[in-house]
This record gives C-alpha cells, sequence and structure tokens, in this order.
C-alpha cells in the first residue's frame, strides 16, 4: 500500500490484513501449484499427497479474505481506489481458491497415473507448459504487489503461448491414445491434468485484468488473443 | 470525602488528584459563599435605602390624601343672585362677593370677637378661596338652596396643617403661624365637632394654584399625558424606521458609522442639553408657543429617539437571520422581509424599550425647565398648545415653596409619579412576558 | 442502469469564471461550471471550501453581506445573473433556496407557504391561493401530514416536516431551479431518507444543486458532482465516475478520507 494514509487508522489496519491474506494466499497458491507440477516429474507420492491436503488451508483462507471484504463494506464504505481494491480483492481470492483447486486435481490425478504404473508420459512438454504457466501465476500476482499495470498486460498477452502449447500437447496425447489403447486411461488423465494448466492461465490473466482494473479503472479493452483450438480438434 | 470514591480501589495517581480536588473545592465553596454573601448586602443595602426613601416619602405625603374643612351656617341673598325664573344667574353670581358671604357668616358665629384686628385673623381660619368654591360648587348645581345652609368649607392651609399635626403647640407663639388666639379658636371649632377631614379631592381634581389647598396635580399630570402622547407619536415611528435603515438599508461606510456612534452617544448625552436645543429651535427659530406639551413632547422625543433606537437595534439583531434570509429567498424585498417578518418578531423588545424610554421622559424635569413649562400654571391644560406644565416640573415647584402644605403636596405628587412610573415598567414586563409566550 | 456519456442534457445555468470576495479575502478561485437541466448537482468539499459561498451567488444571497464582492457570470438562459441591473428580487423568484436549519417562520402552516405567492401576487383570489397551497405541499410531501391542521403553528411540527415545509414554501412560487444547502445536516437519519427521496422525485421538474457534508448523500441523490478545495473547482463529472474513478488526486484523496 503505498498510497497515502487514510484518516481512520483503522481502516487502514483493515487494509494491510486483506493484503498480508492476499499475499499469504498467493504464495499458497503458487506453492500447491508447483508441488503438483513437480509431482508429475518426480512422481513423489508423498508430495503429491501433502498437495492434495494442503488445498483445505486455501478454502479457509479465501473464507477469511471473503469475511473481511464484507466487513471493510460494511465498515469503512470505501470509495474510488479503496472500493476498487477490495472489489479485486474479493475476486483475486476467488481465482487463487480455484487455482488451488486445479492443483489439488493435478496432483490427484497423477497419483492415479502413477499408481496404473504408466511410465510413458510425455512429461517433457507438461513440465514446459507447467513452468510457463507458473512464471504466469507469479508475475501476475508480482503486478498485484507492485500494482503494475504494464507488466499485468504482458502477462495478459503470454497467455496464447500456454494455449498452443496445450493445443499441441492435446494432439500429442490423442495420437499416444490412437497409437496405444492402453494408455487411454492414462491418456485420458493427462488430458484432463493439461486442460487444468491451461485453465490456471487463463486465470492467471483474469489476475492480469483485475490488476489492470485496480490501476486503470477499467479490465483492457482488446480482445485477448486465444488460440486455443482444442475445441476444434476430432483427431489427429 | 466519600462521595468521590465511586471505585473501589483507585489508583495512587487517581487518589492524588481526587485530594487535590477536594482541597481546590473547599476554597471554591468558601468564594462562592463569600460572593453570595456580597451579594445579599448589596441587594440589602439597596433595599434599605428604597425603604428609607419610601418611607420619608410616604410619611410625608399620606397626609395631603385629606383636607379640612369646616361647617360654615349661611344663607344665600336669593335677590342678588336668583334670575327671573328662579334659577341661578351666573351673570348674577360672577359680580357677587362671595367671599364676603362666607366671611361674615362665619365671623358671626364668634360673638366675642369685635376688634377688626381681631376679626381678621379670625378669617385667617379659613382658604383664602373658600368664597369662590362656594361659588363653584353653588354654579355646578345651579340651583341656590333657600334659608339657612350648613356648608363645609376649607380652611387655610396652616389650620390644615395644625390639624394634621404639623405644627408644635409649644414652640413659642412669634415662631408659630398660628397664634394663640387662632389656636383657642380652632379649638373651639374642634369641640363642637364643626372641623373635620375629608379626602382631599381637589388634589386629583385641580390644577396647580397660590393657595395649597386648593391646588391639586391634575394640570400637571394631563401636561405630562400629552406631552409623552406627543412624543411617542413622533419618537416611535421615527426611531423604528431609522434603526431597520440603520440595520439593514445603510450602506457600509463612514457615513453610517458616523450616524451610528452619534445615535449611541446622543443616548447618554444629559437632558438639558436637549432643552436647550429645544429653546433655541422650536422656541427661538420656529417661534413655537412657550409652555406648550407639544414643545415639551417634541424635545422629549429627541431625548428618547436615540433610546428606542437602540432598543429596537437590539430586537431587530436578536431576530434569528435565518427568518430574514427565508424572507429574501423566496423574493421579499428588504422592505418586506423588515416589516412582514423581522419587525413583528422584534415588537415585543421595541415596545419594552419605548415604555422605558417614556418613562424615563416622564421623569424629566431639566429639559422641560428650559422651554418654559416652568410657570404658575392655573388652568388644566386643553389642547397641546395651551400653557402647561409637567408633573415632575410641578413636583420641582412645590418642593421650592415656602409653605409647608406645598411641602406635604409635593410628597403626594411624587407618590403619584413613582405609581406612574412602577405601573408602565409592569406593563412592560408583562406585556414582553405575553407576546413572548406567543412566539 | 448508467447513461453513457453520449446522452448530455441541456445546459441549465453556466457559470463563467466566478471570482468571490469576503472584503480582501478570496473565498473563490475562477469557478467555471456547467449545470445541467434537471439534475441533481451536488457540491462537496471540506469546510470553509466555498461551496456554500458558490451555493449563494446563484440567487445573489451573497448581495446581503455587506462586504461580498462577486465577480464573473453565471448565465441563465439568455441572463447574466451576477449582472447588478438584475433585480434579485426578480431572479428569486425563479430560483428557490432551502436552507440548512429548518426555518419556518413563526407563523400558520398556511401562511408559510402562502407567504411567496402573495409577495409576487401570483393568485388572483383566496381559491386559487388555497390551490397553490395545496399543490406545493402535496409536491414536498407533507400534505397527507397537515391537511387538517393548515392553521397550526408551523413551527409544532418535527425537524422534518419543518423542512419539508420550507421545500413546500420555496416550490410555492414556482422556480426552476432549487439551491439547496445541507438540507439534511440538521435531520435525523429518517428524515434524512425522507428528504433524499423527495429530492430524486423533485428533480424531475426543477434543476437542483445541493451543498452537502455527506459524500454518501451526494452519491445517493445526485448525478452530477462538483468538488471544491480552498476556493477552486478541483473536479466535476458524473457522480459516479467521481466515486470511483477520480480524475484528480486531490479528489481521491477527499472521497477516501485521506483528507479532511
Amino acid at each position: 500500500m503505498d498510497t497515502q494514509k487514510h484518516i481512520s487508522s483503522a481502516f487502514d489496519q483493515d487494509l494491510t490484513i486483506l493484503n498480508d491474506a492476499l499475499q499469504k494466499l498467493g504464495d499458497l497458491a503458487c506453492r500447491q501449484f508447483e508441488g503438483a507440477i513437480e509431482g508429475i516429474a518426480t512422481q513423489n507420492e508423498a508430495n503429491l499427497d501433502r498437495v492434495i491436503k494442503g488445498d483445505a488451508a486455501l478454502d479457509a483462507l479465501e473464507a477469511e479474505i471473503n469475511e473481511k471484504v464484507m466487513e471493510v463494506i460494511t465498515l469503512r464504505s470505501p470509495r474510488a481506489e479503496d472500493l476498487r481494491y477490495v472489489l479485486v480483492a474479493l475476486k483475486v481470492a476467488g481465482i487463487l481458491e480455484r487455482i488451488g483447486d486445479y492443483a489439488r486435481n493435478i496432483a490427484n490425478r497423477t497419483k492415479v497415473i502413477i499408481t496404473a504404473g504408466n511410465e510413458n508420459i510425455p512429461g517433457v512438454n507438461i513440465g514446459r507448459m507447467g513452468q510457463v504457466t507458473q512464471d504466469m501465476v507469479r508475475d501476475a500476482l508480482t503486478s498485484y504487489r507492485s500494482r503494475d499495470a504494464e507488466m499485468a498486460l504482458a502477462v495478459w498477452s503470454r497467455d496464447i503461448e500456454v494455449d498452443h502449447m496445450h493445443t499441441a500437447f492435446y494432439k500429442e496425447v490423442l495420437a499416444s491414445m490412437s497409437r496405444n489403447p492402453n494408455m487411454v486411461g492414462t491418456g485420458a488423465h493427462l488430458l484432463f491434468i493439461a486442460k487444468n494448466i491451461e485453465r490456471i492461465g487463463d486465470y492467471a490473466t483474469g489476475i492480469a485484468e483485475q490488476v489492470h482494473f485496480l490501476v486503470k479503472g477499467v479490465v483492457p479493452d482488446e480482445d485477448r488473443p486465444k488460440a486455443d483450438k482444442t475445441s476444434k480438434v476430432v483427431n489427429t | 470525602m466519600s462521595d468521590l470514591k465511586y471505585a473501589a480501589q483507585l489508583d495512587a495517581e487517581t487518589e492524588l488528584r481526587f485530594q487535590k480536588i477536594a482541597i481546590g473545592l473547599k476554597k471554591r465553596r468558601a468564594a462562592s459563599r463569600r460572593l453570595k454573601t456580597y451579594g445579599v448586602l448589596a441587594i440589602l443595602t439597596a433595599l434599605s435605602f428604597l425603604v428609607i426613601l419610601l418611607t420619608t416619602i410616604i410619611s410625608n405625603g399620606y397626609t395631603a390624601l385629606q383636607q379640612t374643612e369646616l361647617l360654615v351656617e349661611l344663607s344665600f341673598p336669593e335677590a342678588k343672585l336668583v334670575a327671573s325664573d328662579g334659577s341661578l344667574d351666573l351673570k348674577k353670581s360672577q359680580n357677587f362677593n362671595w367671599d364676603g358671604l362666607v366671611k361674615k357668616a362665619f365671623v358671626s358665629e364668634f360673638k366675642e370677637v369685635k376688634t377688626r384686628l381681631d376679626q381678621r385673623a379670625l378669617t385667617e381660619i379659613i382658604s383664602k378661596n373658600a368664597g369662590y368654591d362656594l361659588r363653584r360648587q353653588i354654579e355646578k348645581t345651579g340651583i341656590l338652596p333657600v334659608g339657612k345652609t350648613k356648608v363645609w368649607i376649607k380652611t387655610s392651609d396652616d389650620v390644615d396643617m395644625f390639624m394634621k399635626g404639623r405644627i408644635d403647640r409649644t414652640i413659642e407663639e412669634r415662631k408659630r403661624r398660628l397664634s394663640d388666639q387662632q389656636l383657642d379658636w380652632v379649638d373651639d371649632l374642634v369641640s363642637f365637632n364643626r372641623v373635620r377631614l375629608v379626602f382631599n379631592k381637589t388634589f386629583f381634581t385641580a390644577a396647580d394654584s397660590r393657595e395649597p389647598e386648593s391646588s391639586g396635580v391634575l394640570g400637571a399630570t394631563v401636561g405630562s399625558a400629552m406631552a409623552l402622547f406627543v412624543t411617542v407619536l413622533l419618537a416611535l415611528p421615527l426611531a423604528v424606521m431609522a434603526a431597520v435603515y440603520l440595520e439593514y438599508f445603510a450602506p457600509p461606510g463612514r457615513v453610517t458609522d458616523f450616524i451610528e456612534v452619534n445615535v449611541n452617544n446622543l443616548a447618554a448625552v444629559p437632558s438639558i442639553v436637549f432643552g436647550l436645543l429645544g429653546l433655541a429651535v422650536f422656541l427661538g427659530f420656529f417661534g413655537m408657543p412657550r409652555s406648550a406639551p407639544l414643545v415639551g413632547g417634541m424635545v422629549l422625543a429627541l431625548m428618547t429617539l436615540p433610546t428606542i433606537i437602540i432598543a429596537t437595534r437590539a430586537s431587530i439583531r436578536a431576530v434569528p437571520t435565518s427568518i430574514r434570509d427565508a424572507a429574501l429567498g423566496l423574493g421579499a424585498s428588504r422592505m418586506q422581509a423588515a416589516i412582514d417578518h423581522v419587525l413583528p418578531i422584534a415588537a415585543p423588545g421595541i415596545l419594552t424599550g419605548t415604555i422605558i424610554g417614556i418613562a424615563q421622559a416622564l421623569g424629566e424635569t431639566a429639559p422641560l425647565i428650559m422651554i418654559g413649562m416652568v410657570a404658575f400654571i392655573v388652568d388644566v391644560p386643553a389642547t397641546l398648545t395651551d400653557p402647561a406644565t409637567a408633573l415632575p416640573v410641578q413636583i420641582y415647584i412645590w418642593s421650592d415653596s415656602a409653605e409647608r402644605a406645598f411641602y406635604e403636596r409635593s410628597s403626594l405628587a411624587i407618590m403619584v409619579l413613582l405609581t406612574f412610573l412602577i405601573s408602565m415598567n409592569i406593563s412592560a414586563v408583562l406585556l414582553r412576558r405575553k407576546f413572548e409566550k406567543k412566539w | 442502469m448508467t447513461t453513457k456519456p453520449g446522452i448530455a442534457k441541456a445546459i441549465k445555468i453556466s457559470a463563467k469564471e466566478v471570482n468571490v470576495f469576503y472584503g480582501e479575502k478570496q473565498a473563490l478561485n475562477e469557478v467555471s461550471i456547467d449545470i445541467e437541466d434537471r439534475s441533481v448537482t451536488a457540491f462537496i468539499g471540506p469546510s470553509g471550501c466555498g461551496k456554500s459561498t458558490f451555493l449563494r451567488c446563484f440567487n445573489r444571497m451573497n448581495d446581503v453581506i455587506p462586504s461580498c464582492r462577486v465577480e464573473g457570470s453565471i448565465i441563465m438562459g439568455d441572463v447574466d445573473i451576477n449582472n447588478q441591473q438584475v433585480d434579485p428580487v426578480l431572479l428569486r423568484a425563479r430560483i428557490g433556496m432551502v436552507f440548512q436549519k429548518p426555518n419556518p417562520f413563526p407563523k400558520t402552516i398556511f401562511e408559510n407557504v402562502a407567504y411567496g405567492p402573495r409577495i409576487h401576487g401570483l393568485a388572483q383570489s383566496k381559491s386559487e391561493l388555497d390551490d397553490m397551497v395545496e399543490d406545493s405541499l402535496k409536491k414536498a410531501g407533507l400534505w397527507g401530514e397537515v391537511a387538517d391542521r393548515l392553521a397550526d403553528q408551523a413551527t409544532g411540527l418535527s425537524g422534518g416536516q419543518q423542512q419539508r415545509l420550507c421545500i413546500a414554501r420555496a416550490i410555492a412560487v414556482g422556480p426552476d431551479v432549487l439551491l439547496m444547502d445541507e438540507p439534511c445536516s440538521a435531520l435525523d437519519p429518517i428524515a434524512t431518507s425522507v428528504i433524499e427521496e423527495l429530492i430524486s422525485e423533485l428533480q424531475q421538474r426543477f434543476t437542483i444543486l445541493i451543498v452537502t457534508h455527506s459524500m454518501q448523500q451526494a452519491a445517493r441523490v445526485s448525478q452530477k458532482t462538483a468538488y471544491f478545495h480552498l476556493g477552486t473547482l478541483v473536479e466535476y463529472g458524473d457522480t459516479k465516475e467521481v466515486f470511483t474513478l477520480p480524475k484528480n488526486e486531490q479528489t481521491e484523496a477527499y472521497i477516501s478520507g485521506k483528507i479532511g
């Protein structure tokens, strides 16, 4: 919070609490996602379990943030930038919680794949996609922390890369599945995992949009460039 | 001090603070008790002076409420007074020697008084105006009583004073107003029940006179009333309009400031200065009649003007500006706002100020003396331009004269004046209360 | 829904470079503003910022204060209100005013409302006057409460009723503009809500300028908001924008409660 202090110090305190909570939620979500992606590579079941169990903390923190936002609206009547901040906090908290859910989902499915014992996971692509998406999420959160609208816009336009990777991976998995019918089960999970990562990328752009709104007062004008053509793919 | 300890436990700091307060409290209570005592003493002193004043005046004046009369038997000569139709002929009455009739009748009752000197001494017992009074009495009824009639006539002022106990028998005859012989005659009359004390109606129905027993305050009262009537008629509208102008219309600047300073200062100018002004301007320049209530009223109006202006301005200022703003906001002109809204609300204050100003004017002597209302006027004035005198001036004149009887009359006149002043002030208070409740 | 900036209303009053001085001290500095017709415009700002002074320029109430000097032009129609040739008495029949503390005259309810029409000679007969009074009281939302006691003293009404009476009194003269100087600051919250509701009804007929200390109130009742600070007009725009995305830092700071 770099802006001037409010006359009401209680108001400043509330905003600080909100900010800290969002920081914490952001860190948790990032770590959950990182843990899930790492788990695909290392196939360490213990780590994956930790990710799965860790999701409860995110849910709880998001609920706290919701409470706090309602309190600030009721008691402090925020206006102008304060109002935008509070509304953005609400939305970003929701997004981060869902990112956490997807991370948990990825971990769950990874565990199933490992249990099934299939090593033929085209993990390299997933790993790269995961990495790019992780960077997006982290950068989005940084832009939120520093209220940097330019950075947010940059994140916003990186999503197209993730979309490309997703489409490519999708085709690869389909090809794998058609070549090797045993792989269908694993393949299906992989498709979901990839989809989740792609969704997390979308969420990262969502955070970036909110940051833009917070700083400039409007969401970015132009249509975001999209390149997710998976809905059009039938077979390779 | 148990009343200071609300809480069961107090920390050291609070204890100390309460102790300091307790000590201070004692001093404060003592100081306020002293102050109360001083206040009460001051009031008692003032009250005692008031009591002394009132007691002196009343004790001197109450006897003037009575007049000594004595009984004389006489018969009226019909031929000299009656007209052809049997009623009283006023022309004949005018030429008739009433005085002689009364004196002769009186003297005839004292068979032993023979010498002229003695007879003169005897007639000094009755009022010099006895004949005139009798004539007025008979003329009022218009009928001449037939045969021997008993009439009550006023005694002279010296006998009057003696009957009221104001003449000391025991001092040397040379120093007394009544000789021993005269006193004996009076004692005689008293023993025959031919002397009585009646209510002094003359005091309230007659104007000034050379003889105290024939004098009254009516002339002065009417003169004062007329003058005050003129005062109110002139001063009230002028003052209210001047105040409204100064409050609402005068442009801020040197001229307005000058006027304001002068108005405030005029309220403190000694009243005799206004008398001089009246003398020079009204009498000298305009040639108005001297001693007239009209001129007296005009001079008093000048004197009262600043008082009423100041009271009116204060009342106008006491009206909340929001009322005026509301009126102006609706599109009322400044004059409409003032007349429709401000003045009605300010009216009680203006009224009070006016009554107080009039009460002040009622008691003013110096300016009226300057314009000549100090003359000896024996008639009750009938119009505003008739010569008249005013009540305080009348008191001044009487208190100056030698006769003891005038002294008691001036005290009674003071009581009359005070009664008027008190009733005017009371009415001011009552009116104010009545109007304030309405608003 | 929100009105898009494209739909512009007609301009009712246009103030240009208004400067106001109390003696040597300058209270308003080059204020220019266009007031929209049939809308509510709120003037907000900290104490002493000149908003009430500016409001009073519109009906020349500043003339009453001897040391006050108003420069600049305030154009309504084709007349410059601030021109000394314009008669303030006539002006105030077109621009009415409601004050901070309810100030009914110490007369009957009827007399209060009838005073304006009476002095301007608007009613030809007693029955016409009665109708005008009834109409104004109805428009002010007070008729139902006082119809059977028009001869009662106005000072016997409650605070909120008195203020509505003052509004009725002002509109009885038939103005097209209403100036309101913190009309609710002396009232309790419920009376305040009633008056605010009244304002949004009146707005269909009158152009309303309201000075208010409460930003909530400005946000609730107005379509346009002007923020004043130390005699200068800092920002003027659609209320929604001023309260969500003010263009000026100072405005932002005031609205968020960062400066008093």
